[in-house]
This record gives C-alpha cells, structure tokens and sequence, in this order.
C-alpha cells in the first residue's frame, strides 16, 4: 500500500483499550507521524515480524495475550528491530516498573495521566532517540 | 497503597478542563477529538461495566483486575478521577475495605453522572458554547 510517510515517520502503536488508542493515534497524527495501530500485543508481534519500518513503537504496558514489556523485549532480540526507539505507557506509578521497563530495552516510559503537551515532548524526544535504542546484550 | 477509603469520596470529581484540554477549540465540531473521545469513552465504559459486573458474578477476579485496570486508564487519562479511583480499588482490591458489589454499585453510580455530564459538554461543543 502506498504511504506518503517514510519509515522513520511511521510510529507503531499497540493498545487494546480503544480510548487510549485513539486519543494516542490522534496526537501522533497532529504532530505529522503516521500511526500503525494494532489492537493488542499479539498482532503488533505479528506485524513486528513481517515489518521493521518504524521510527519508533509505542506500546501500553498491560494487553491481552502480550505485555508490551514482552514486545520490547522481543526487539531488543532481533537485529533488524533493534534500533527502533520504544515507549511504554502505564497508569502504574511504580518505580521497579520503571526500572524494569528500562533495562528490558525501553527507550521512554510514559505514565498516565498525561496532558497533550506532555506526550507531544515524550513523542519527540523518542522519534530524536532513534539511533540511541540500547539492544539488550547477549545472554 | 490506596489513599482511598470509600468510593463516596469522589462524587464531585470530575474535571472537565482535562478533557477539554484534548481538543482544539478551532476546529470543527465534526473533527473534534474532544467529542470523539467522549463518543469511544461512554460505548467502551459501559462494555466494561458490563464486563466487570458479570466478571465478579462468575468470582474471575483476574478478569475483574484486568477490566478494572483498563477503566481507570481511560477514565484518569481523561480527568475523570472519581471513577477511576473507584477502578483503582477493584484492581488492587483488599479485604477489610468496601467489597467488590459495593465497589461495582459505586462505578455504576458515578457513570450515571459522567454520563450525564459528558453528553451536555459534548452538546456545548457541538453549539461552540465556548
């Protein structure tokens, strides 16, 4: 399918709640990203393996069948994902989340609720990070 | 831990300007994300409700956990703390505290006056009464 938009300015987006999803494709919209939405952590796993041309992902921490945790887990596992610069959003205002969210590969780590404003900066901040996603070393 | 001791803690909060904070008042009423948004969060809340109110009938408290985190996203993200907090204690829920019936008559109490609330902001914005 044709899109005007080139790899780097499409952002993959996994939420299965619908208001979060929407509310998220719209404010990556209006700051000129294309979003690739998918409606829980399964099918952006499906679409992960068959495409890698993201500027970057932003997943919800808690889905059905799939955490994003474990989505960025599985990128920082594969070459040709590893350099794409991933988001987490949670309501869990948890530190040791955090921490692990980071050290599974997370690039940013974003907790609801936020304002427009506040998820516009994390956008632009993980879209400017993209060559400086940490791959996870080898076990 | 919960800072919360009832859900009748939060029968006035509900703050408006987090929502009105999504739209772009210059835009028409046919492209607002504001009314979008209030469309998606009344269908979706009421399936949750539905879904958390069989939920605990059946006792599947993961699936009670799992709804109920799902609520209180959507609602806190949207300025609507009373219910969300009321979420937060179904998730995390302990014994000692308001039960699970009385928690889920709280949640459906409060969303009678989202409801209620959000349908008049919505026909605010569809008039442009700004």
């Amino acid at each position: 399918m044709y899109s005007k938009f080139t790899n780097s300015r499409r952002v993959l987006v996994a939420d299965d709640d619908p208001v979060m999803r929407q509310l998220v494709t719209r404010l990556i919209e209006k700051e000129g990203y294309e979003p690739i939405v998918c409606d829980d952590g399964r099918e952006a796993l499906h679409l992960l393996k068959l495409d890698a041309g993201f500027g970057g992902a932003i997943f919800d921490m808690m889905m059905p069948y799939l955490h994003g945790l474990e989505l960025i887990r599985f990128m920082r596992t594969e070459r040709r994902l590893r350099r794409i610069p991933a988001m987490m959003i949670t309501s869990e205002q948890d530190l040791k989340l955090m921490v692990n969210s980071y050290s599974s590969g997370a690039t940013l780590f974003l907790t609801k609720p936020f304002s427009p404003e506040h998820f516009q900066l994390n956008l632009r901040l993980l879209l400017s990070n993209e060559t400086r996603a940490v791959p996870l070393k080898a076990a | 831990m919960s800072v919360i001791s009832s859900p009748n803690d939060f029968v006035q909060t509900i703050d408006l300007e987090v929502l009105r904070s999504f739209d772009d008042p210059d835009s028409p009423a046919e492209e607002s994300l504001m009314i979008e948004l209030i469309d998606l969060y009344l269908a979706e809340t009421s399936r949750l409700l539905q879904a958390i109110r069989e939920a605990i009938d059946e006792s599947n408290w993961d699936q009670v956990k799992l709804k109920s985190h799902s609520l209180r996203g959507s609602s806190a993200n949207l300025g609507l703390n009373g219910i969300a907090a009321i979420s937060d204690l179904l998730e995390h829920f302990e014994e000692g505290g308001p039960g699970r019936f009385e928690l889920m008559a709280g949640l459906e109490q409060e969303f009678v006056r989202i409801n209620q609330l959000l349908t008049e902001e919505r026909e605010r914005r569809l008039k442009c009464e700004y």
